[in-house]
């Protein structure tokens, strides 16, 4: 260590600066306060022993002055004093002296306070490089988080958040929000939307939402039900969150032509659906476990149906609504939120009465978990901005002159659905991609009619009344248990003249002995509203250039072309 | 000359061990130091000033006690107290004293590095 020795007495300082290099301490001389600062600036002593009385600048000017420039270094000064009262010692330690050390010296004492400040030296030290280490790490954390962040913002984007039929509010704890809020629009039309909050805050909570962002908006995209996407973001969940983390979620199928939606709640708080104008209030309870806890085998994605009339609202949210606190540690909870419900507020104005609300009772207090808000109004489709479904990029061209035989066993027909990888294929073809809701209701329509009409021998005239519906599912389930023989036979083909139009046709062949379809498509002209089925053709009609059976009607051909001169609504 | 009532004997023992080799040259230092300081004392008495006094007899105090030569420091101590207190009043006896007694351990200082 370097020790620094002021004072006037060269006597003193002699036998001071040879006890101090007896004990190893490397020493500088100073003969005064002003030169003891200079000495300081000049040579960075670890410790300072200092004369209280000096010429020139006395030991406690000099001390504040030293002490100023070390600013956060710990510079020990120990001064130097024949006074021996009471008042005069403790005089040295106010003014910024650290200990004192009364004349004649007691080399014994001295030694120990000189080590003593070493040691306290050293830890200071090691204290102030630890804390510039994590200051650091910090820093760097932080910086990492941002860049993370922005990825993790790519891929868990929010969708159609932004549709005019809803409102949001996502105010997470931390730079992540455990809080995840997806909607995405189907291309058959319609909507998906899902809330989800992972156990936890922050990075961890929401690393999970990442592989989950992508399965939803991948399969939304490609026309999977929302039950099948929900069996894979649990099967995916179930696999990489370790156990004890899991997402409680509140997941919807909206449907703006039936006007209503399909729900599965798994561990969220209730939701509330408002109807009549704001006059009826119901509870939506959770019955699922939360997404992540059962494996496949045991995972339900039974769903609930409530109808929604334009102008209904959900209103969903993460638990750190209700388990908002106050002050005095009170939750928010359920009853309040009801109150806000109950106050008689128009219904455009009740999601920002209940943020409002939860804030005026949070007052100031910090939270403590990632809060979130989402309503969900009914409208006619019409009235949100034109579909946008999210595709990737791709590098390569896209494929425009293609041809594809699939055909469907027994096995496959009970258990697979093939609409989602048929539309993958189609959806390549950009031109086909932006027809995707008027494609997939073609293939799905035909296929649904080949599947039912003609491999089950289903008759749709059972569907014409609303008994006769229920008759036809039971009959359709019965159908498919016991089938053991059938084909479904597909053929798509595109064909593309310099990428300016293009032609896509689609053939469906099925196992069963067709109908007649001449008496059919004459008994379907005059459009009957009452009427419940039909195979749907004159809605496949409006939608296709030409809609052909073929043979007994066990096979039919239609055919859609781009650019579309006037496009059937 | 008796040491023992000039010194703290132990102390100055234990001094010399301390010091080694350079022992005579910390009484070199004291005594080059020292020297100045009675006339020094004696002008300041003689301009009634009273700091400088106080200045003085602290250092000389401080000096004498590490040389472990206690009944000087003792006599230097008096003359703070009084230059503190601005009571100039016996001063004159107490630097005469002070003369006297110095020269008593310089003499005996410089007969222990002969």
């Amino acid at each position: 260590m370097k020790i620094l020795i002021a004072d006037d007495n060269a006597s003193d300082r002699f036998l001071l600066s040879k006890i101090i290099s007896k004990q190893g301490h490397e020493v500088i001389e100073a003969e005064n306060g002003k030169h003891a600062i200079d000495c300081y600036v000049k040579e960075a002593p670890d410790i300072i022993l200092m004369d209280v009385l000096m010429p020139e600048l006395n030991g406690k000017e000099a001390a504040k002055e030293i002490k100023r420039i070390a600013g956060e270094d710990l510079v020990p000064i120990i001064f130097l004093t024949s006074l021996v009262d009471a008042q005069s010692l403790a005089d040295c330690l106010e003014s910024g002296g650290d200990d004192f050390l009364t004349k004649p010296y007691n080399h014994i004492i001295l030694k120990a306070k000189v080590d003593a400040f070493v040691r306290m030296r050293k830890m200071h030290a090691t204290l102030q490089k630890q804390r510039d280490t994590i200051s650091a790490n910090n820093q760097h954390m932080l910086h990492e988080q941002r860049v993370a962040k922005a990825v993790f913002d790519n891929v868990a984007h929010s969708g159609c958040l932004d549709a005019a039929n809803i409102k949001y509010m996502l105010s997470p704890l931390a730079v992540f929000n455990g809080d995840v809020l997806l909607a995405a629009r189907k291309p058959s039309g319609g909507m998906h939307v899902f809330l989800g909050d992972f156990t936890g805050h922050g990075l961890p909570a929401a690393i999970g939402a990442m592989p989950m962002a992508e399965i939803f908006y991948g399969m939304t995209a490609k026309g999977f039900a929302l039950r099948d996407i929900l069996r894979e973001i649990n099967l995916k969940l179930k696999s990489i969150l370790p156990v004890g983390f899991f997402c409680c979620a509140a997941v919807v199928d909206l449907s703006f032509t039936k006007r209503s939606i399909s729900m599965w709640m798994g561990g969220v708080p209730d939701c509330y659906l408002l109807s009549q104008h704001g006059t009826q209030l119901k509870s939506l309870r959770s019955h699922h476990l939360p997404l992540g806890v059962l494996s496949s085998d045991q995972f339900d994605v039974e769903m609930t149906e409530h109808s929604m009339d334009f102008e209904d609202r959900l209103f969903m949210w993460s638990d750190g609504i209700v388990e908002a606190r106050d002050s005095t540690g009170n939750m928010f909870g359920e009853e309040r939120l009801q109150a806000v419900f109950k106050q008689n507020t128009h219904p455009d104005l009740l999601f920002e009465a209940v943020k409002t609300s939860v804030n005026a009772f949070v007052g100031e207090t910090e939270r403590d978990d990632d809060t979130t808000l989402i309503e969900l109004k009914m409208v006619d489709e019409s009235e949100l901005e034109q579909s946008e479904l999210v595709l990737e990029q791709r590098m390569t061209t896209d494929p425009s002159d293609w041809k594809i035989d699939y055909e469907l066993g027994v096995d496959s027909l009970k258990h697979f659905n093939p609409l989602p990888l048929l539309m993958h294929i189609v959806m390549e073809v950009p031109a086909l991609r932006a027809m995707g809701g008027q494609l997939f209701t073609v293939v799905a329509e035909l296929f649904s009619n080949a599947f039912e009409h003609g491999v089950l021998k289903l008759d749709s005239a059972l569907k014409s009344t609303p008994a006769g519906f229920v008759d036809f599912y039971t009959l359709r389930e019965k159908r498919l248990n016991e089938l053991n023989s059938g084909f479904i036979k597909i053929n798509m083909t595109h064909s593309s003249a310099e990428g300016r139009s293009g032609i896509f046709s689609i053939t469906i062949e099925d196992s069963g002995k067709g109908f007649d379809y001449a008496k059919k498509t004459s008994e379907n002209k005059p459009q009957d509203k009452n009427k419940f089925s039909g195979r749907g053709i004159p809605l496949i009609y409006s939608l296709c250039h030409s809609l052909e059976y073929i043979g007994c009607g066990n096979k039919v051909v239609a055919e859609i072309h781009w650019p579309q001169k006037n496009v059937a609504k | 000359m008796d040491k023992t009532s000039h010194f703290d004997t132990e102390a100055l023992v234990m001094l010399e061990e301390i010091m080694e080799d350079e022992f005579p040259d910390l009484i070199q230092v004291f005594i080059s130091d020292s020297d100045p300081r009675l006339p020094a004392l004696q002008q300041a008495y003689d301009d009634q000033d009273s700091s400088s006094l106080r200045e003085l007899a602290h250092s000389f105090k401080g000096a004498s006690g590490n040389l472990s030569a206690l009944p000087l420091a003792d006599l230097c101590f008096k003359i703070e107290e009084k230059a503190r207190d601005t009571n100039l009043d016996g001063i004159q006896p107490l630097i005469t004293a002070i003369d006297a007694e110095y020269k008593v351990v310089k003499t005996i200082l410089l007969s222990l590095i002969k």
